[in-house]
């Protein structure tokens, strides 16, 4: 239990309710076999059951606390978290001030401070102080973060941007930075905070390539550009192959993890797809003799068709093509002559970057 | 404009949705099986995001996937982007409603549910009168939404911002569905 209770403070996770289940238990009957963990255990599930408006639970704690260190800030800071839960701001901000006036550098009693305002609602005042605290200290990673949230709450998304860019010069590896970044390009909207959002979605697929979020983002930031009609038909069609590639990774996705939710988008993509994994192409053809004209033409639009799938998935294709013909059909010599001035220059003219592996050409006359 | 109904699924899921993550604020979709003249049932509710509300791209995804829409449901006071995404619904459906959940008022023994609804006048979203908003059997929803909440079956819930993080949930969620679907069967016949 101590160390479950461990590797939720190292992970700074936000579940209240286990770590009040856990840290009662823990506290009440084991209490004396904790030595000095005791200490910081009784911290964790004082905030926790303030989280869980647990204040009975809270008291106790934060009472061992103040017992053991009657003079410590960081006690009191947790009393003056206490006054807020109990939605006392005045008291709390007190509080807060008599630390900063014993220790004005103490920062987490400032960020509390700012924390009261965004619970009061005042989110001007809050992203005022906060970036008066900021001015101060440049690295606060959490308060940048913070105030790219405030930002995006009040919609000024220009602002929410350059604060995820601060955070995404620090960070450069990762990848929900990047994607969070994206997401606001995106909705600031324009053409070039459109080509930016997708830009930075594939970042964040770079960096990571199960974000789903990014692959969506990319997916949409790509199509939204392809159907805009102010762009030139270079980048229209560069838009449609991403636009492509991500519809193909997202139902890719789908099918490996097996989930049965969602319908499919671009579910025309998934048969030429599923042919193109496995690599395999089976093209059967029956042309009866007197219809010779009309499938051959056929035929030559299903390759073509087949070609333009292959060229949107952009990844290599390998062809084993065995091509049937069935009985009745061509005369033989025909049929050869066919197949190797037509069929095989059209696939090999059109394949991206692929091989053609073997062709069997089975004649049942 | 006509009568609105909120059937039982739909609220308990919302319920669900909003004590799930108490500390941020949600959204979702109303859905309906069919609009029949003047009254809207709002026969389901689609648990969308917890998070980064007010940004584009997941929302307009999760509106693409989302078929038959009729409403909006928010926790918190109508924010404008609130406004801004009931409005997009407006345009494809003319009675659309926007549903606020007073989260303060939310307690077990409530009596009147902490639903605000607002719908579309003249391009502005007022207020709709309480008189036109119908919940069938509310006692009995509202037992079953406090009775999955205590047993943990909101748990079960997941969004679309959850599906998002892993795509392997469900977020139409069936279970969810079945589980609500059989507790209500005995008190009426009906969803």
């Amino acid at each position: 239990m101590r160390d479950k209770l461990r590797k939720w403070r190292e992970d700074n996770c936000r579940n209240s309710e286990q770590i009040v289940d856990v840290g009662e238990e823990l506290i009440s009957e084991h209490a004396s076999k904790l030595g000095d963990d005791i200490w910081i255990i009784y911290e964790q599930v004082m905030i926790a059951a303030l989280d869980c408006s647990r204040d009975d639970l809270a008291l106790t704690c934060l009472q061992e606390l103040r017992k053991q260190f009657p003079d410590s800030h960081r006690v009191k800071r947790l009393t003056g978290m206490r006054l807020e839960a109990l939605e006392r701001y005045d008291e709390a901000n007190k509080h807060y001030d008599a630390i900063l006036q014993e220790d004005p550098t103490n920062t987490a009693a400032r960020k509390r401070k700012i924390s009261i305002l965004r619970a009061q609602g005042k989110s001007t005042e809050a992203i005022r102080e906060l970036n008066e605290y900021l001015e101060q200290f440049v690295g606060d990673q959490e308060a940048w973060h913070e105030l790219s949230e405030l930002y995006i709450n009040e919609h000024d998304y220009g602002k929410a941007a350059f604060c995820l860019e601060e955070l995404m010069m620090t960070n450069p590896h990762n990848h929900l930075y990047c994607e969070q970044y994206a997401e606001v390009k995106y909705t600031q909207g324009g053409m070039e905070n459109l080509e930016l959002a997708r830009k930075y979605f594939a970042q964040a697929l770079r960096l990571n390539n199960r974000n789903m979020r990014a692959l969506f983002g990319l997916y949409m930031s790509a199509s939204h550009i392809a159907a805009s009609p102010k762009v030139s038909a270079k980048v229209k069609k560069d838009n449609i192959k991403y636009a492509a590639w991500a519809a193909a990774q997202i139902n890719r996705a789908y099918k490996v993890r097996g989930s049965r939710s969602t319908r499919t988008m671009h579910s025309s993509y998934s048969a030429a797809l599923s042919a193109t994994e496995s690599r395999v192409f089976h093209m059967t053809l029956q042309s009866p003799t007197h219809q010779l004209k009309k499938k051959k033409n056929g035929f030559i639009c299903c390759i073509l068709t087949f070609i333009r799938y292959l060229r949107t998935s952009s990844h290599s294709v390998n062809l084993f093509i065995c091509i049937k013909l069935e009985r009745n059909s061509l005369p033989e010599s025909a049929s050869l002559a066919f197949i190797c001035k037509v069929v095989i220059p059209t696939l090999v003219a059109f394949t991206p970057s692929g091989h053609i592996y073997s062709f069997c050409i089975k004649l049942r006359l | 404009m006509g009568e609105v109904e909120l059937s039982c699924r739909a609220y308990v899921k919302m319920y669900l949705h909003s004590c799930l993550f108490p500390r941020c604020s949600i959204n979702g979709l109303l859905l309906s099986s069919s609009s029949a003249g003047g009254a809207v049932c709002v026969t389901d509710c689609v648990p969308l995001l917890h998070s980064h509300l007010p940004l584009a791209p997941i929302t307009q995804l999760a509106l693409t996937q989302v078929w038959s829409l009729v409403g909006l449901v928010s926790v918190c006071s109508p924010t404008p982007c609130a406004l801004k995404i009931a409005d997009k619904i407006a345009e494809q459906f003319e009675s659309a409603v926007l549903l606020m959940l007073d989260g303060s008022k939310m307690s077990p023994d409530d009596r009147v549910p902490p639903i605000v609804m607002y719908e579309r006048r003249d391009s502005k979203w007022v207020l709709k009168d309480k008189h036109t908003i119908m919940l069938r059997q509310w006692e009995e929803t509202q037992a079953i939404a406090s009775q999955m909440l205590e047993s943990g079956d909101h748990a079960l819930l997941v969004d679309f911002d959850g599906h998002l993080d892993d795509i392997t949930k469900d977020w139409t969620n069936q279970t969810l569905n079945t589980k609500i679907a059989e507790l209500s069967s005995p008190a009426n016949g009906n969803i």
